[in-house]
């Protein structure tokens, strides 16, 4: 091509994109967002996992963990661990233990001395008395007040906590006890004989930890402490009680090896505290797992008791797993949304280049005229489609990444404790996006292009010929009546609609689009709603929900949160014990993980005694399961399951299957027959309060010792809420892209049907039709057509809300898919009102239809 | 010959394009005519002498920049757009080069669609027939040949009984034998149905089977004259 040539080509390239800028705008805006969506949910992704993988790389965060019953110690489990963790890496001890930590659920780890596995990530604030071998340091979660965790009390270095420590660790026996009843002072009481008693601490260091990652209300946060720490603040309690010989003597005898496995016997001495009992391993090459994990397996199922309470990798705990989890959705959700949009893109660089080669008819026959080569000209084309295309790819590409993960932030700081966003940009994906977007639009403009560009000059310089599709009708003569304006502009629209079907189809499938993603977007808020207002948990019938610390034996009746107010007025009716603990259920040699529910009898402290919360009429020989874990099993009524719980092994008949978003697995009562003996133990409670000052009741409940937190539906509901808060963005994000979606597509069909018919309007002008009047056939058309989508995008809202959420299920709950009337009624009006209104802004236009210009030349 | 009534007076009326910048264009300078009920005019002038532009302003389509355009007493050229659409709507037929039938309206529904804003129309079969398309009625244009489609756009102008019934070059995309049978069945109706006909050409053969002959040049009306015995068109010689 010469030089000259190619300038011209220029020049109608760059009057072309001025005379359709609102197009070319259209593409470079949609398919700029479907780029910045996919880009940046990438970059999300990318970064969620590398922030995830550089806190465990930091904290060098064991690979599996071993964890040995800390009441039932075995000397010899030390070496023999040891020997076999060696063969595939090195291994650490800490003492691990789920305690109390100033009224709230957490773990305990203490060490001898700051670990190298499991250490913390970070370290965020330390004061200057902290030390390798004196520390006690907290996680910074627990110094903030966040949407899950209802924190009050003000954690900081420096500041005093206090730790439950449960003294059946301590292993006593009657006949122990009475011997060191004599070492107290006189008037004391035995601390040992308590249940529990309380340490302090001061704090030395606020850290980040690769453990605590999850910042989920069920997983508590660990925190670490030294042995010399532990000890002294030990020592401190108990010579409150003892006399300065009676704590010397318990001291030496007790308590001089804690955790120092190697020095002095602690299991000869009368009192001792158990030592190491959760091993972190590290591995050189995790492809070892497995075969460590199963000589471990192997070493403890030989013993004559088996005192391992639990092996895990770090990816199967239970915030590995969430973790893992949300770096899986991160990826898919780039994948699942974006491709709608970019369709989206695609269906509408389709409709502009047809449109536009339609129009350039004239444009394709000179040129060819002038001797320019089919190939050149689509060069042109290619040219044109790949610069529009490349402009919103990179408008989109450098956009997202910027964009996309400090919005998706917001979710993550609520959920994961992380360090600062790293931007991980995904080069190898972008380049082949971009590619795809280009060789799609290329694709597209040949194969609108291909006919026109074939055609002899003089054929492009002709009128393009009409198909006619319908067959002339034999004649009847016939006298018509008046003739009806109305009845003709029907038959007009009708036969438009079908002598362009390409076109028709693509203003249908806008319209369906559109419907389908507005159903889906408020369907998945209608399902998520469904599930937090019908679930037996958060949908009670309770007005407040408890959760006792640890282990708070609450088999009492006259439980100690008679709560009342000023005037002595009970502000509690009374109470329903409930537990919910996570087990594996199995039914046909198939586990599912889950969690039970035990559901305690109601408790009256005043008024009606019979009071039953959902799922109350539960019967006692057989369990109930939920809809999700009955899935995950295959489980019918009447089928029976097994599961493990508090020592028991139970067989049991499922007579009920129920739906549940939060409140999966089983349901059971406390008093079930199934169980051996009644369950008398709970974690929490729901409460029905006389609702006069409830907030009174939570702040006074949170005051209790054993009460680890109260929420109310609301605070659950929002607790659930948050586990889906990455759909929920989701949500929103596809209702504006159906907006955009029906926007674009009927503005840009719109246009193209309107700019067709030019000519057509204009002799309608002039044989006297008023501008209604030739509103009619067009607005009969494409509201023919929005209708006729919009239905046909009902029936598809449902199927796709489905997809959508089947791609983003989330582990703990199990969505009731559920679309509302009021949603359908909704996502149809709204669709049809844009229609309405981009068609009434179109139908502005007939004015300024010109009738002579119109109609003075051929096309 | 018993006196005429006149239909149209034209006064003094101008068109100038771009008035006042520098491309300004006087398609029409000045013009003064009348125009008899029942008449078969003809226009003719060479190209860009404004015959369009003031068979335009008669037809209602646009409006001229000075001057008056009287219609039954009516001052046409001070209507607002609202009224030129009635106008036109009531008043006019209009017949183009290209047809501008509508190619998804059957011809007898391209008809019917005039037809549907008229007071007392004709039927449009009836008026189809006239033009000889009696058996083509439920044909689509693109089904039709040229000077099908033209009688159609014909039909279509007629069904409302105008007053009337302007033409610009309706044989131009026609070759001569059918023009003629065109003009020959315009000149018909003229008769028939009392129907003043203006058709605007720059054949002055055509102009030759014309009861009045109006030549156009530069915007202005060179000469106009009264022929007593127009050709017949199939008469002419193209
Ligand atoms: N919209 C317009 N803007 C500016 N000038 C115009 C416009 N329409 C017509 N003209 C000019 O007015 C003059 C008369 O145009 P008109 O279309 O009436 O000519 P015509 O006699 O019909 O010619 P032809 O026989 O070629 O159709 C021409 O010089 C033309 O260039
Ligand atoms: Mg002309």
């Amino acid at each position: 091509m010469k030089k000259e040539a190619r300038k011209l080509l220029l020049k109608l390239g760059l009057s072309t994109i001025k005379q359709n800028w609102k197009q070319f705008l259209a593409i470079v805006g949609i398919g700029g967002l479907a780029i910045n969506l996919f880009v940046g949910l990438l970059t999300n992704a990318s970064s969620f996992e590398y922030r995830v993988h550089s806190m465990h790389k930091d904290g060098n965060v064991a690979d599996v963990f071993l964890t040995l019953d800390p009441r039932n110690p075995d000397p010899n489990d030390l070496d023999k661990i040891q020997d076999i963790a060696a063969k595939y890496g090195y291994s650490e001890e800490r003492f691990y233990t789920l305690t109390g930590l100033s009224s709230k659920n957490a773990l305990c780890a203490i060490s001898y001395s700051m670990p190298s596995i499991s250490a913390p990530s970070e370290i965020i604030k330390a004061s200057p008395k902290q030390t390798d071998h004196n520390f006690f340091i907290i996680d910074e979660v627990l110094c903030e007040s966040n949407a899950i965790s209802t924190q009050t009390i003000d954690f900081d270095v420096g500041k005093i906590c206090d730790v439950t420590i449960d003294t059946s660790y301590f292993s006593l026996s009657e006949e122990d006890l009475n011997q060191i009843d004599v070492l107290l002072k006189t008037g004391a009481k035995n601390p040992f004989r308590q249940d529990k008693f309380i340490l302090n601490f001061e704090i030395t260091g606020i850290m980040k930890h690769p453990e605590n990652i999850s910042r989920a209300a069920y997983s508590p946060c660990l925190f670490m402490c030294s042995n010399s720490v532990f000890r002294n603040s030990l020592r401190d309690k108990l010579a409150e009680s003892f006399t300065e010989l009676g704590l010397r003597t318990i001291w030496r005898e007790g308590f001089e090896g804690i955790l120092n496995w190697g020095d002095g016997d602690p299991y000869g001495s009368t009192i001792s505290f158990p030592t190491g009992n959760q091993f972190l391993m590290k591995l050189y090459d995790k492809k070892n797992k497995d075969k460590l994990m199963n000589e471990l397996e192997t070493y403890f199922s030989s013993k004559a008791v088996d005192n391992h309470l639990m092996l895990q990798a770090i990816d199967d705990t239970s915030g590995g797993m969430e973790v893992n989890q949300d770096i899986k959705q991160s990826y898919q959700l780039a994948f699942a949304f974006p491709l709608i949009f970019f369709l989206v893109a695609i269906l509408i660089i389709l409709t502009t280049f047809r449109q536009l080669i339609l129009k350039d008819r004239n444009q394709i026959g000179t040129l060819k005229g002038l001797g320019f080569k089919n190939k050149e000209i689509y060069l042109y084309y290619f040219l044109l489609v790949g610069t529009i295309t490349t402009v919103s790819f990179l408008i989109g590409a450098i956009s997202g990444p910027f964009l996309i993960p400090f919005l998706l932030e917001m979710k993550y700081k609520i959920l994961y404790t992380l360090p600062g966003i790293t931007i991980v940009f995904p080069w190898f994906y972008a380049f082949l996006t971009w590619l795809a977007f280009i060789a799609i639009s290329i694709l597209i403009t040949w194969y609108v292009s291909r006919k026109e560009i074939k055609l002899k000059p003089v054929e492009s310089m002709r009128p393009k010929e009409i198909n006619v599709i319908f067959k002339a009708k034999r004649i009847k003569k016939k006298k018509t009546d008046k003739a009806n304006t109305f009845k003709l502009a029907t038959h007009l629209a009708f036969r438009n609609m079908i002598s362009d079907p390409v076109k028709s189809l693509m203003v249908l499938l806008g319209m369906i689009g559109c419907t389908a993603l507005l159903c889906c977007g408020f369907g998945i808020e209608d399902t998520i709603n469904k599930g937090i207002n019908d679930d037996p948990f958060v949908h009670s019938g309770a007005n407040m929900t408890l959760a006792y610390v640890y282990e708070q034996d609450n088999s009492k009746t006259d439980i100690d949160f008679k709560v009342e107010d000023d005037e002595g007025e009970l502000l509690i009716n009374g109470y329903q014990p409930y537990s919910r603990v996570a087990l594996e259920i199995n039914h046909n040699s198939i586990s599912y993980s889950s969690y039970i529910q035990v559901m305690g009898e109601y408790r009256a402290f005043q008024g009606d005694s019979n009071i039953h919360y959902s799922m109350s009429n539960l019967p006692k020989d057989s369990v109930y399961l939920s809809s999700k874990v009955a899935r995950k099993l295959s489980v019918k009524v009447n089928d029976t399951i097994s599961f493990e719980y508090s020592g028991q092994r139970i067989e049991a008949k499922v007579s009920k299957i129920y739906d549940a978003f939060y409140a999966n697995g089983i349901m059971i009562l406390g008093e079930s027959t199934l169980f051996s003996e009644p369950i008398t133990k709970y974690e929490g409670a729901w409460l029905n309060l006389t609702n006069k000052n409830n907030e009174l009741v939570r702040e006074k409940l949170t005051d209790l010792s054993y009460v680890g937190s109260a929420e109310t539906p609301e605070g659950w509901a929002k607790i659930v809420n948050d586990a889906v808060s990455s759909i929920s963005i989701i949500t929103n994000a596809v209702k504006v892209f159906a907006l955009l979606l029906a926007t674009i597509a009927l503005y840009n069909l719109g246009l193209m049907n309107f700019n067709e018919r030019i000519r057509e309007i204009a002799t309608m002008k002039v044989l006297g039709f008023k501008k209604k009047e030739v509103s009619a056939s067009l607005l009969i058309e494409t509201l023919t057509l929005t209708f006729v989508g919009a239905a046909i995008g009902l029936t598809l809202g449902m199927p796709f809300m489905v997809t959508v959420l089947t791609i983003n299920e989330v582990g703990m709950v199990d969505y009731i898919y559920t679309v509302t009337t009021l949603t359908y009624v909704f996502s149809f009006l709204f669709t049809f009102l844009v229609g309405v209104l981009i068609n009434g802004l179109l139908m502005l236009k007939i004015r300024g239809i010109k009738m002579i210009e119109s109609l003075k030349s051929v096309e | 010959m018993e006196q005429e009534e006149v239909i149209i007076k034209i006064n003094n009326l101008s068109k100038i394009y771009n008035e006042g910048k520098e491309n300004e264009v006087r398609a029409l300078n000045s013009v003064s005519f009348n125009l008899n009920k029942g008449e078969f005019t003809v226009i003719l002038g060479p190209s860009g002498a404004g015959k369009s532009t003031l068979l335009n302003i008669l037809g209602g389509m646009d409006t001229p920049s000075y001057g008056d355009f009287i219609f039954e007493d009516a001052n046409v050229s001070k209507y607002n757009p609202e009224e030129l659409t009635m106008f036109r709507r009531k008043k006019i037929g209009f017949v183009f080069q290209f047809y501008n039938l509508i190619a998804n309206l059957s011809a007898v529904e391209n008809v019917q669609l005039a037809s549907a804003l008229a007071d007392d129309p004709f039927d449009s079969y009836d008026i189809l027939e006239k033009v000889g398309l009696a058996k083509r009625v439920n044909n689509f244009p693109p089904q039709l040949s040229g000077g099908e489609q033209q009688r159609v756009a014909i039909a279509r102008a007629l069904v409302k009984k105008p007053q009337l019934l302007l033409c610009d070059e309706p044989t131009g995309a026609l070759d001569s034998k059918t023009g003629s049978t065109i003009i020959a069945l315009l000149k018909d109706i003229s008769k028939e149905f009392n129907i003043s006909v203006v058709m605007v050409t720059h054949n002055a053969k055509i102009a030759e089977c014309a009861e009045r002959l109006i030549i156009v040049r530069d915007g202005r009306i060179d000469t106009d004259t009264t022929n007593k015995n127009p050709k017949k068109p199939e008469e002419i010689n193209w």
